[in-house]
């Protein structure tokens, strides 16, 4: 079970992405795609942002559970929207049927909690690339603890 | 005035004479100052308006400090450094820096501060050496130069580590160069 | 009872801001300047005596006996020995120095008692309000620069008359 994670900006700019499995069962986190699947997967998620932004409108919400799916439910996305139109998607592969909608709906509350404080650095411009380490290491511990 | 009474007296301070304002708004406006000027500035140059903006805000701060706390001028350098530290920072920034590492001649010590409230949710940027050059908080250095001056005391205050830069422990020295002689009217001497 | 004049000498030792209600000397009456428009301070002159002898009279005689009191400190040198007043037969100089040099001095009549905590009041309520906390008010004035800040004027002029000692 392989998740892919990433943060676009408000100009449909990929500014965080990250590549993991699943920590539960023993696995050690290490995603199980392969290169041809790893490659289609920034485009699968380009192409179901303009899906949000018509759901954004009609629902009073901000979190998106399973908005959309690529090649009948082989990979399903959900995605949290902040207040500040940035989008943080997770797209999921569903190997079994594992319930984990609860975690991945805290699982992306916490992430945006990590961007909320990313934003508070005087330093860090809206829509620039996150390239602090220390966010990639509190997102992967993050993962750890939800999914 | 003992450390105790000194503690009680900052204490009674914060709570009631002192206005407060909301942390996040202080510690954003004073990052997007420093965010600005690193855009407009080098960061050696950072570091000295830092500096200069800190001195002229010490110069005024100091009357606010005697006004509210009614002391009068320290008997020594190291009553000073308690003043400092006990009642100065908790009254304006609600920390308690310790007071250390004192020279041999008593004329040189050590601020640790063990957490900075101007420093919250920031990461230097990694690129451009600012891990190396940019003291994040050397506007602190300039205010109690300024205000150390306002009371005869000419100082160096510089930053030796910083957490900011990856140092363990965030740590500001102060140096007394001299007493500065209280002025006298003309033909007085 | 009555409150004479008053007195703001800075680190400097210049006058940087002095106000009669009634004048210490016979004096002519062309060094009379602005007036206020405010009930009170019709009488009395602001700022007219800066550089005058009297302003450095009363400064050298502050001066010294500072220097005095602290040198036949009685005790050893960890209580400090400041000076609060000295009375004439005429008059009564209160007198309030803060850690940055800041002097204030209030002449009243010889009867009054002791004024400390008014001209406390007036540095940590007026002068800190309203100059320090004015950033375009300088901090250290030059040579005849007074202040002329007009809020702070009314206001020590109101606290003042407000006193019970204040007569004239």
């Amino acid at each position: 079970m392989s998740y892919y994670l990433a943060v676009i900006g408000t100009m449909d700019n990929p500014i965080y992405e990250l590549e993991f499995g699943t920590f539960k069962q023993q696995n050690n986190g290490k995603s199980l795609l392969n290169q041809k699947q790893l490659e289609l997967i920034p485009f699968i998620i380009n192409s179901s942002l303009d899906l949000i932004e018509d759901l954004q409108w009609k629902f009073n919400k901000n979190y998106f559970k399973n908005y959309d799916n690529f090649n009948n439910n082989f990979y399903k996305l959900s995605c949290y929207l902040t207040f500040g139109n940035m989008k943080l998607i997770l797209l999921h592969q569903l190997d079994d049927n594992l319930k984990n909608d609860d975690n991945i709906k805290q699982f992306l509350f916490e992430i945006n909690e990590l961007y909320v404080k990313t934003m508070l650095n005087p330093f860090y411009n809206v829509n620039e690339k996150i390239k602090s380490e220390a966010f990639d290491l509190k997102v992967k511990a993050v993962a750890r603890k939800y999914l | 005035m003992s450390s105790k009474s000194y503690k009680s007296l900052s204490d009674d301070i914060w709570k009631n004479r002192v206005d407060k304002i909301n942390s996040e708004v202080f510690t954003l406006t004073y990052g997007s100052i420093v965010a600005q000027l690193c855009r407009d500035f080098t960061y050696a140059e950072v570091n000295t308006q830092l500096e200069k903006m800190g001195y002229n805000i010490g110069l005024r701060l100091v009357e606010e400090f005697f006004a509210k706390t009614g002391l009068g001028r320290c008997t020594s350098f190291k009553d000073t450094s308690e003043v400092i530290s006990k009642i100065g920072f908790k009254m304006f920034l609600n920390i308690t820096p310790t007071v250390t590492n004192w020279s041999g001649d008593g004329k040189q010590f050590s601020l640790i501060l063990d957490d900075n409230p101007l420093t919250d949710f920031v990461e230097l940027p990694e690129d451009n050496n600012a891990a190396n050059e940019l003291w994040y908080s050397n506007v602190l250095c300039g205010v109690l130069r300024g205000c150390l001056e306002m009371v005869q005391l000419d100082c160096d205050v510089y930053f030796v580590s910083d957490v900011l830069r990856g140092d363990p422990i965030t740590e500001m020295r102060l140096k007394l160069n001299k007493f500065l002689k209280d002025e006298v009217p003309a033909g007085e001497e | 009872m009555a409150v004479y004049s008053f007195w703001i000498f800075d680190r400097h030792c210049n006058c940087i801001y002095s106000r009669e209600w009634v004048a210490i000397t016979q004096d002519k009456p062309d060094h009379q300047q602005e007036q206020t428009q405010k009930n009170i301070t019709n009488t009395g002159t602001i700022n007219a005596r800066n550089q005058d002898h009297v302003a450095k009279l009363l400064f050298g005689a502050i001066f010294s006996l500072k220097q005095i009191s602290s040198k036949l400190n009685p005790q050893e040198e960890t209580t400090a020995n400041n000076l609060k007043s000295f009375s004439t037969l005429k008059y009564r100089c209160h007198f309030f120095e803060t850690g940055t040099g800041l002097k204030f001095c209030l002449l009243t009549d010889p009867k009054t008692e002791n004024m400390q905590f008014v001209l406390k009041e007036i540095y940590a309520k007026l002068y800190y309000e309203k100059i320090v906390k004015n950033v375009l008010s300088p901090v250290d004035f030059k040579e005849n620069e007074y202040i002329d800040n007009e809020v702070f004027i009314t206001g020590v002029d109101n606290y003042i008359s407000s006193l019970a000692v204040f007569n004239n």
